[in-house]
């Protein structure tokens, strides 16, 4: 099964996940994501997730100098990001469940 | 340094950074100013770090800048799952259709229709695929639709009815198939192209619609028994005697005495070309000339072959040498 299309559903909350562990900017952020097991990340479905959770008022950014080049942008998760990462956690164990459920049941009648 | 499109592939990764968030930024052109700079504000660092760390090129790394910028707005919300411009003449068009068959097509009665058509599918998805193995057999024979919709393929029915009863089957396995494969169309037209040069060329002549909008019944150029080399069908005779005056009455006979007919006596519609001479004996005679026009049907504005008589240029007479044919 394609990940990538299972992913656009989900990206939210695992960039959220993500955020929530530690503060991190975009390039760390992609990185942890993969090392995590999602290889099929894409760097701009990343960004745009971020702005997009940065305008909902789901994480806030800060810049650091960097000594190696340009500055880099941190982001940090809000109280209102943790209420999302909290709600999306919620749905996400429930549709795993059912899921889990229904490929159970396909199982023993396969 | 100096950054150019043209270092991507052997500048340095700087140069190849800027190279392709150049790219990128082309590719955002739906966006406010604004609002397309603070996206490539944020990922300029990004890019470069790639760059930095990843020797291959960054189209490759990252996927071609235009994939990039699509994936970018997509995932931003900032465009549907579709390219920022706006909307291809295509789309216009079919919006522009669509607004103004609504009156016409929330009508109780088309919608009925439209509900019913769906269960006729199979019968198109069948009949098309015949059309279309018939189609094949007027392209690749001599274009006569005399036997529709039976083809012929290599002088045989049977072969032809095969054929097309092959097309009809995997024309339902295409229709069948979902999604719709592409290229489902050139069948359908194929058909639908079938059909109308069928119904056009009812008893093997073609209809042509002249201006004024009214079919005109061609002559079929292929009934005519007599030819000039050059294949130009000869629809008349114009005999002329040896004083360079016409005749007329004059009946032609080959060597054994058969008569010489022109060969096409009536058109499509069953309407007699030439007026009919009957002999003695109360049987038509068909190899009179010159052969007298009837009153066509509709005057073509542009003829095809005519029956009609077109004086030749000035006939001399012969010199008075000829012999006599009169003791």
């Amino acid at each position: 099964m394609d990940t990538s299309q299972l992913l656009k559903g989900v990206l939210d909350l695992a960039v959220l996940a993500v955020v929530a562990e530690e503060d991190a900017y975009g390039y760390d952020i992609v990185r942890r994501l993969r090392e995590a097991g999602l290889d099929d990340v894409g760097d701009a479905s990343v960004y745009g997730t971020l702005r997009r959770l940065f305008q909902a008022g789901s994480v806030s950014s800060y810049v650091v100098p960097s000594d190696e080049g340009p500055h880099r942008k941190y982001y940090a998760l809000t109280p209102a990001g943790r209420d999302a990462l909290a709600t999306g956690t919620k749905t996400w164990r429930h549709f795993a469940d059912v899921l889990d459920g229904l490929l159970a049941t396909g199982k023993e009648a396969a | 340094m100096t950054v150019t499109s043209d270092t991507t592939l052997d500048g340095g990764p700087e140069a190849r950074a800027a190279a392709y968030l150049a790219e990128v930024r082309s590719h955002l052109g739906g966006l406010a100013d604004d609002e397309r700079d603070d996206l490539l504000d944020d990922l300029t660092a990004h890019v470069h770090q790639v760059a930095a760390e990843d020797e291959r090129p960054l189209a490759e790394s990252l996927g071609p800048p235009r994939d990039f910028a699509r994936e970018l707005l997509v995932a931003a919300g900032l465009s549907p799952d579709t390219p920022p411009d706006r909307p291809g003449l295509h789309e216009r068009a079919r919006a522009w259709a669509a607004a103004r068959l609504e009156p016409a097509r929330s009508h109780p009665w088309s919608r009925a229709v439209a509900e019913f058509l769906p269960e006729l599918r199979p019968a198109w998805w069948v009949a098309r695929g015949w059309l279309a193995v018939y189609g094949l057999t007027l392209v690749l024979g001599d274009g006569t639709t005399g036997s529709f919709p039976f083809p012929e393929a290599f002088s045989s029915w049977f072969l032809g009815g095969l054929l097309a009863a092959v097309g009809a089957v995997l024309s339902v396995r295409l229709g069948r198939r979902t999604p719709r494969p592409r290229g489902v169309w050139v069948l359908n037209a194929a058909a639908i192209l079938t059909v109308l040069f069928a119904a056009g060329d009812v008893q093997g002549t073609r209809v042509v619609y002249d201006f004024d909008g009214g079919p005109v019944y061609d002559v079929p150029a292929s009934g005519w028994d007599l030819r000039h080399p050059d294949g130009t069908p000869i629809t008349n005779i114009q005999p002329y005697g040896a004083d360079g005056l016409p005749l007329e009455g004059v009946r032609l006979f080959d060597q054994a005495g058969r008569p010489i007919s022109l060969g096409t006596t009536h058109d499509a519609m069953g309407m007699p070309l030439y007026e009919e001479v009957i002999g003695a004996d109360g049987l038509p005679v068909t190899n009179v000339y010159p052969a007298r026009p009837a009153e066509p049907l509709v005057i073509r504005p542009e003829p095809g072959p005519t029956t009609s008589l077109v004086p030749p240029p000035t006939i001399p007479a012969l010199p008075p040498t000829t012999p006599s044919p009169v003791p």
